[in-house]
């Protein structure tokens, strides 16, 4: 063996050590990478969740009759609203 | 000669030493070699489990992903529960050197006593797992996230949450703090909603920090399916109004109602007042949690005759226009005397229904005679369970029949010896607003997957069987029942937009360890529909123990309820006015 094959051979080794190293912090920087978008699609469900029951809180008839009042929109109700006396005395009850 | 033999010697000698010493520098090796191989076996093979555990333990965490529990939705879609992940603060209390430094720390975060969170520490020194507050707001989690203090931690845990707040909370029921479903539909349905938790095993460096997810250890949660019910949140937000209403006027223990569909047998609202609300239990007593319009069953009293009326015209015992003698309000049957609220001479069977004559009742039993009571009670569903799919489910009171005795036959077509649930006695009103025929009640609409595909529909009605001929349906609902509310709209101006039919009904309350009935103890009741001409929606109030000075008449009680229930419920579903009835609040007028 030429000294030139011996240091090409020994070029090729090394080339191929730090194509392997390359490869194994590849990996573990997309490993990592794959775990923070699990995180991250954790939190986006949780923000999901969050959301909607926000939403749902806005649709429930008690805040849509509060909404009606506080801004004094003139919308149809579903049904007619109670009068004074009673909703007093159903407030009292409650 | 000698000499060279002996510097040979001298050679010689010393290249034994050497190789002695080679000999024995190479045993010396090879006997730590062999020392170390066998170390390194007895490491790889006996210890190895041991150190692998220890590595994992310190580079794996475990979290649990929640799994979403179903949401259950009105008939509209409105969310009538819902789940939320919220923080939970936790601690490893083996893994604490100094409770006292730890609970110092979090108190003022937490907005604790420092000194009950050592207690609680300190108990539960024996566990890996001590949560210390739920559902923190993300601020405050933030704040102990950068703590970083050693054994504590903040994990996720899904809350269940109900915007509407009280409504229908008495239907839908709670969960417990693990996530079991404990009362109402959440009781029922638990095992649906639930869905599995999954689990994520990450590697953490020294810090703690996520390095990687584990290969092949991490399971994603299967949420749980959802409910949508047959309960419309608006409807059952106006029945709960006028509940409350009438159950406070009157001073009452408690209100019931029940709104149906009577073609397709949906239960539109289910209500009982006082209610609770499903995230503050400790705010209410536990007989406030009770759906007692399924699970709780009474004597019907007058709202009752109608069911009965029918059966007598379907075995022709008694002709439409037939007069019976009522006697001017008091007769004896037998050795029993039986009395009128309005005393009245010959009835017709309308009249019957309309002035509610015991009477005229009595007589009409007498000539059923008791099979005949017995078999149409019994078609009518009265004494078993409706099959809703609610827990805890009353079947109510309809006694064998080789028990009952002479006084059955004018008792029962009154309504007493006999306990129905309001859901029964409002199914079987819906049997005679729909032409006869019984249907099973349904609450639930469709069961839906995670991801929102139908799992299961229940869109069809389910038809139970004809309980009485649709004529006589029918003649039931547009002339008797019409009939008994143009004689309560005497006092109370009862005609709106739409015509309504209806029966009232004022039981006493019988005592429930002994015979007899409690003094001035009554149950308030009126069922109703409208319009009479084409039935859509059928509305059940009971009052019980109103307060007698303030009024305990169905009529007067439970009837403007009922009317208002009726009204708002047609108006929201977009139902088309009643011509007839517009005519006649126009002459009303006039």
């Amino acid at each position: 063996m030429t000294i030139g094959r011996a240091v090409a051979l020994l070029l090729v080794l090394g080339a191929l050590a730090l194509c392997v190293v390359q490869l194994r912090s590849e990996r573990v920087r997309c490993a990592a990478r794959v775990a923070d978008l699990r995180s991250e699609r954790l939190r986006m469900r949780r923000e999901s969740w969050a959301l909607q029951m926000e939403i749902a809180r806005l649709r429930t008839p008690d805040q849509i009759r509060e909404c009606i009042e506080r801004y004094d929109l003139q919308v149809l109700l579903p049904h007619p609203p109670l009068s004074r006396a009673r909703s007093a005395a159903l407030a009292e009850s409650r | 000669m000698s000499a060279i033999s002996a510097a040979e010697l001298v050679i010689a000698r010393g290249a034994r030493r050497q190789t002695r010493v080679a000999v024995i520098t190479l045993a010396g090796v090879l006997a730590t070699l062999t020392a170390l191989g066998a170390r390194l076996i007895y490491i790889n093979q006996v210890l190895a489990p041991r150190f692998v555990g220890l590595a994992q333990s310190q580079q794996d965490a475990h979290t649990v992903i929640p799994a979403r529990r179903g949401q259950i939705f009105d008939a509209r879609g409105r969310v009538i529960a819902g789940s939320e992940m919220l923080p939970t603060v936790f601690v490893d209390p083996s893994q604490i050197e100094h409770p006292d430094e730890v609970a110092a720390a979090l108190a003022p975060v937490l907005g604790m006593d420092a000194g009950e969170l050592e207690d609680r520490i300190r108990q539960r020194s024996d566990r890996s797992y001590c949560p210390l507050k739920r559902e923190v707001p993300a601020a405050e989690a933030q704040v102990v996230r950068e703590l970083r203090l050693r054994g504590v931690g903040v994990g996720d845990a899904s809350c269940r949450r109900y915007p509407m707040g009280r409504l229908m909370s008495q239907t839908i029921g709670f969960v417990g703090r693990d996530g079991d479903g404990l009362e109402g539909l959440e009781l029922a349905y638990d095992a649906f909603l639930r869905g599995r938790d999954g689990q994520r095993v990450t590697i953490r460096d020294a810090q703690r920090r996520i390095l990687a997810d584990q290969d092949g250890a991490t399971a994603e949660p299967v949420d749980g399916g959802h409910l949508v019910l047959t309960l419309d949140a608006v409807i059952q937000d106006l029945v709960e109004q006028e509940l409350a209403h009438a159950v406070s006027s009157v001073d009452a223990e408690f209100g019931m109602s029940v709104v149906m569909a009577p073609r397709t047998g949906e239960i539109l609202a289910l209500a009982t007042w006082p209610t609770y609300h499903p995230t503050e239990l400790e705010a209410s007593p536990p007989q406030y949690r009770r759906n007692r319009t399924v699970t709780d069953a009474f004597e019907p009293g007058s709202v009752f005759k109608p069911f009965v009326m029918s059966g007598a015209l379907t075995r022709r015992v008694v002709s439409p226009a037939e007069l019976i003698d009522c006697h001017n309000g008091s007769f004896f049957f037998g050795r029993r005397l039986i009395h009128d609220t309005k005393p009245s001479g010959a009835l017709t069977p309308e009249g019957i229904i309309a002035r509610s004559s015991n009477i005229g009742m009595g007589i009409i039993g007498t000539r059923m005679g008791n099979p005949a009571l017995h078999d149409i009670i019994t078609r009518f569903g009265f004494g078993v369970p409706t099959g809703v799919g609610f827990p805890g489910e009353s079947p109510g009171l309809a006694l064998p029949l080789k028990e009952w005795n002479v006084y059955s036959t004018t008792s029962v077509p009154m309504g007493h010896e006999t306990m129905v649930t309001p859901l029964q006695l409002a199914t079987a009103m819906c049997a005679l607003c729909n032409d006869g025929v019984l249907l099973r009640p349904r609450l639930v609409k469709a069961l839906l997957n995670a991801d929102g595909t139908v799992k299961q529909s229940f869109d069809e009605p389910r038809v139970l069987r004809q309980v009485v001929p649709t004529e006589i349906a029918h003649w039931i609902v547009q002339k008797a029942m019409v009939a008994v509310v143009a004689e309560s709209a005497h006092t109370d101006s009862l005609l709106g937009e739409y015509r309504i039919a209806g029966k009232t009904g004022t039981a006493q309350v019988p005592y429930p360890h002994r015979r007899g009935y409690q003094p001035e103890a009554y149950l308030s009741s009126f069922m109703g529909t409208a319009p009479a001409d084409h039935p859509q929606v059928v509305a059940l109030v009971m009052i019980y123990k109103p307060n007698p000075r303030k009024g305990y008449y169905g009529r007067v009680v439970s009837l403007p309820a009922v009317r208002d229930i009726l009204v708002g419920s047609l108006g929201y579903l977009q139902v088309s006015l009643d011509p007839a009835a517009l005519e006649a609040v126009a002459r009303a007028s006039e």
